[in-house]
């Protein structure tokens, strides 16, 4: 019906592109209803002519468009019996997300993470309207994605299958019980990078065997860097299963490939790769008496070694040998060294290290730690003046104690990175030591810019329960004060997600 | 007993999202003291024959201050009063009193009102009052107003002329002279428009100066907006021979302004205002020269009509209309004459907002159908407001799709109906907010169809209508 108009139309377009003083204007059949009327208003001017039969080119166009047809309708998402959260909280989430008022999305919003984890723990589904903007947050902000996916279910998977912004949600969708990828071997086979990394990272979860053995299927023909990713992926679920194939990934032709075997090995005790790390541990460590421990770093960087993932140069310049050690020492297991001393990791700590090699050789035992998870020598390690990365392989309640003790002793200076990696909510006694710290702090008049990275944890972390403590410190601080004011406006927030918490239950 | 606001609805109030976020942080019992809420009853008064009854909730709220800021709301009005600095309206006190009012954290008890909120409130009664009936003796002197209204005529006749030739001149030496040139001519003649006090005739103007700089297909684009304003100009040209709705229509296009207080005398006069019950269909906020623009559509239950209130707020404050959008209220709204008749003033209503249903919709079909019965009164409207039922928001590789799901289901069959999303009025994440309510379930949604497609303002999902 408006094929007439629409031919007219590009002409006209093309006409008025270059000028009627250049190209004739497009005639017009008179017998059609278009010309006809075209007819009625003709014009002696070109140009004149020319907008005339535009406006009603241009009206018989719009009036005549019909919509389109054959639309496939997208498939169902599944449904979700999770009741939905009460309207007071998909408020305040709204807010949160600042997505009210068609503003940008910058920073995430300091309570965002609690409200996340306080719907999760009550069962419910997040707020419909809200998934796009939470799968946002969540892209850029990596630390709430465990709690956005769990929340936004069936449907978060199926949304974030239209949008490859979105592709981590699919990614660790799997993580979530019933969110079996239905995509099945055929992601596997046809799906893009994030869809196939997202479908393993997801198997291997249920079923880390049958996830290797997919991803062995077509290793070969995967780009270095891609396997370099999936292999990553094989640390959920890492078992003396994997050790073979992890073996053969030591002398793949990508460089990030074997650093990334090695690491994994390096969390492997009982594998081959952790004896040959062990037997050139042996040659550097041993006890030297009972109080100190004789040291003997490598000489060389030999072929085996960098076959091990061992560089033969520190990226950070480090000096060969030390450098050496230290990788050495990380990645052995640790129950080599309770053999080779014959006593616990804290009398282990207690020996005395050459000056030269001591700082590596911590380094070394920290890491290791950190990679094997192992708890008892964290522990052991842990307020030494160890990296705070140890703690996080404590459980949350010990790591917050050990933080408490470092507050109580050595006031909030250093303490930024500790207090960050606690849980989050912090648990009584290290919000009491954060509390009684500042206060400390505000009596002897400190600098109070330099505790401002302490108070804006302290708001999303304290107890809400301690709001009218901190009101009552404010008063006594003076209102007008910079402390007084820091102390009013923590009490407003931690009132603030009082509320907050009271409005899931409206 | 009053009936409580959602909290929703506080919200809409806000003037932007700083003060929603300040609002809410206030919305705690913390920083106030003095909450109260209540009926004021009617005042007896010997010349007016009393007054209705009038409900209010009042607060002091703890500032940076010594003293404590004296907050109040009209939930008639809505209006509110706070003896705080801030220049926003209403100014954060006032949202947070009412999000706690609405959370039931306000206790209710008219008889404890302090005499500094009874007196706002009983001051607004007598605002709130209709004025003694004010017969309009017309303009002051009728000869001096008629020569005013002759040389505007002439103006804007001069400034139609001298648009015409300039159209014209630009398809005869080709538009890819204005590709060129840029936006500069196009702003000239805009401030010529505006001088010649058509300022509908800038505003397109002003658009048509964005399209060379747009992308491919800017000069089909451009050639659409010129198309527009020559059949206006033409259009113009003829005035005294057209209808009369359809003269007044192009007359509020092309720049003229509608008198509110003379219509709605007119409506009063000739009774033409509308009784209904009005379904809120949707508002959206946009700006506009530093002001906010709010449209809020209205569905009548039983005349069918669909209405376009407008609000304007000034820079940092809220329009002063606001509406629940999926609720419904009685009230009488007086169109503006003209041809496919939409803009109208909200004049008496008759009682507070309450729930309604889903609006029903229609189909792709019946869309397109509706949009072109529009143009038929009104060649020059770009969108038409419509409720479209049984649908999804579709992303795929040609862009985003509005889908109709209902009919014949599975892959059989024609397939669905679809519609275009008009990418200039819709935002990319209003599109994913409507995917993901919809879940691949067909839903209702209202919004604009026109020559560009559809652009969505409002999406019901589980009984809820959810502004985009």
């Amino acid at each position: 019906m408006t094929a007439d108009s629409d031919a007219l139309w590009d002409d006209l377009v093309s006409t008025a592109l270059v000028g009627t003083a250049k190209r004739p204007v497009p005639g017009v059949d008179p017998a059609t209803a278009l010309g006809a009327a075209a007819v009625a208003v003709a014009r002696e001017d070109a140009a004149e002519h020319l907008l005339d039969l535009a406006a009603l080119a241009l009206v018989h166009r719009r009036a005549g468009r019909r919509p389109g047809t054959g639309a496939q309708a997208p498939a169902r998402c599944a449904d979700d019996p999770r009741p939905p959260v009460s309207d007071r909280a998909r408020g305040r989430l709204r807010i949160l997300l600042g997505s009210g008022m068609g503003e940008r999305r910058t920073a995430v919003a300091e309570l965002l993470p609690e409200w996340l984890a306080e719907a999760r723990a009550r069962g419910c589904r997040a707020p419909e309207a809200e998934l796009p903007a939470l799968l946002d947050a969540a892209r850029t902000h990596s630390e709430l994605r465990s709690d956005v996916a769990v929340l936004a279910g069936p449907r978060g998977r199926w949304l974030a299958r239209l949008n490859p912004d979105w592709s981590w949600a699919a990614r660790i969708a799997a993580a979530d019980p019933g969110g079996a990828d239905p995509g099945g071997p055929d992601i596997w086979q046809h799906g893009l990078f994030g869809e196939r990394l997202g479908h393993l990272a997801g198997l291997r979860e249920h079923d880390a065997d049958a996830a290797r053995h997919l991803l062995e299927a077509t290793w070969r023909s995967e780009p270095a860097e891609d396997r370099a990713q999936f292999l990553a992926a094989l640390r959920t679920g890492l078992s003396a299963a994997d050790e073979e194939f992890l073996e053969a990934a030591l002398d793949d032709r990508g460089k990030a490939v074997r650093a990334g075997a090695a690491a994994l090995l390096s969390a492997l005790p009982g594998s081959a790769f952790a004896a040959r790390m062990a037997d050139r541990a042996r040659a550097c460590l041993r006890p030297d008496g009972p109080n100190a421990v004789a040291v003997e770093p490598p000489e060389v960087c030999d072929e085996a070694m960098r076959r091990d993932g061992i560089a033969a140069q520190s990226p950070t310049g480090r000096e060969e040998r030390a450098w050496w050690l230290g990788e050495i020492v990380a990645a052995t297991p640790l129950g080599v060294w309770t053999a080779v001393f014959g006593e616990p990791p804290a009398d282990i700590l207690r020996r005395r290290l050459p000056r030269r090699w001591a700082e590596d050789v911590r380094d070394g035992w920290a890491r290791a730690a950190v990679t094997q998870h192992n708890a008892e020598w964290a522990r052991a390690q842990a307020g030494r003046g160890a990296p705070t990365r140890l703690l996080s392989v404590l459980p949350d309640d010990e790591r917050a104690r050990h933080v408490a003790a470092h507050v109580r002793e050595h006031g909030l200076s250093e303490a930024f990175q500790l207090l960050a990696g606690c849980p989050a909510v912090w648990p009584r006694p290290l919000g009491r030591s954060v509390v009684d710290a500042l206060t400390r702090a505000s009596r002897e008049s400190a600098y109070p810019w330099s505790f401002s990275g302490v108070t804006g944890l302290a708001a999303r972390s304290l107890d809400p329960a301690l709001a009218a403590e901190v009101e009552r410190l404010a008063k006594t601080s003076g209102e007008d004060g910079y402390w007084g004011r820091a102390f009013a406006e923590l009490a407003a927030t931690l009132r603030e997600r009082a509320a907050m918490r009271a409005e899931f239950d409206m | 007993m009053l009936e409580r606001w959602t909290a929703d609805r506080v919200l809409a109030l806000a003037p932007d999202a700083a003060s929603q976020k300040a609002g809410s942080r206030l919305a705690a019992p913390g920083p106030w003291t003095g909450l109260g809420a209540g009926e004021m009853p009617p005042q007896d008064r010997e010349d007016e024959g009393g007054t209705t009854a009038k409900s209010g909730v009042w607060g002091l709220c703890k500032g940076s201050g010594d003293q404590a800021y004296r907050t109040a709301v009209d939930l008639d009005g809505p209006a509110w009063s706070c003896t705080c600095p801030s220049r926003k309206l209403p100014c954060k006190h006032a949202l947070g009193l009412l999000l706690l009012w609405s959370a039931g954290s306000v206790p209710e008890d008219p008889a404890a009102v302090p005499d500094w909120a009874e007196a706002w409130l009983t001051g607004r009664q007598d605002q709130a009052q209709p004025r003694p009936e004010r017969r309009p003796a017309g303009p002051a002197d009728p000869a001096a107003a008629r020569r005013r209204a002759e040389q505007r005529a002439a103006r804007v006749a001069d400034g139609v002329d001298t648009l015409g030739r300039w159209l014209a001149d630009q398809v005869r030496h080709g538009m890819a002279g204005a590709d060129r040139a840029g936006y500069p001519p196009f702003e000239t003649m805009a401030a010529k428009m505006v001088d010649a006090q058509a300022k509908g005739l800038a505003d397109r103007l002003r658009t048509a100066g964005t399209r060379p700089g747009s992308g491919d297909g800017w000069p089909e684009r451009l050639l659409e907006d010129y198309a527009v304003l020559w059949l206006m100009l033409r259009a113009h040209d003829r005035m005294d021979r057209l209808d009369g709705p359809l003269a007044a229509a192009l007359r509020t296009r092309i720049g003229w302004h509608v008198d509110s207080a003379e219509l709605l005398q007119r409506a009063a006069d000739q009774g033409t205002a509308v009784r209904d019950h009005w379904t809120v269909l949707g508002s959206r906020d946009s700006d506009e020269d530093k002001l906010t623009v709010r449209e809020i559509w209205l569905r009548g239950e039983q005349s069918g009509r669909t209405a376009l209130v407008r609000a304007i707020g000034s820079p940092g404050q809220a329009p002063a209309l606001a509406l629940p959008v999926g609720e419904r209220l009685e009230a009488d709204l007086v169109f503006h004459d003209a041809a496919a008749p939409l803009r109208a003033h909200l004049a008496e209503r008759h009682g507070p907002p309450e729930p309604a249903g889903e609006p029903a919709g229609c189909d792709a079909e019946s869309a397109a159908l509706a949009y072109a019965e529009a143009l038929h009164g009104e060649p020059w409207l770009d969108t038409w407001p419509v409720v479209l039922a049984d649908v999804v928001a579709v992303p795929d590789a040609l862009g985003w799709r509005i889908v109709g799901i209902g009919g014949g289901s599975g892959s059989e069959g024609p397939g669905g109906f679809w519609l275009p999303v008009d990418r200039s009025r819709a935002r990319e994440d209003a599109l994913w907010r409507l995917a993901a309510m919809s879940g691949g379930a067909g839903m209702t949604v209202f919004g604009e169809y026109g020559a560009r497609g559809f652009a969505p303002v409002t999406g019901w999902h589980e009984g809820r209508a959810i502004p985009l």
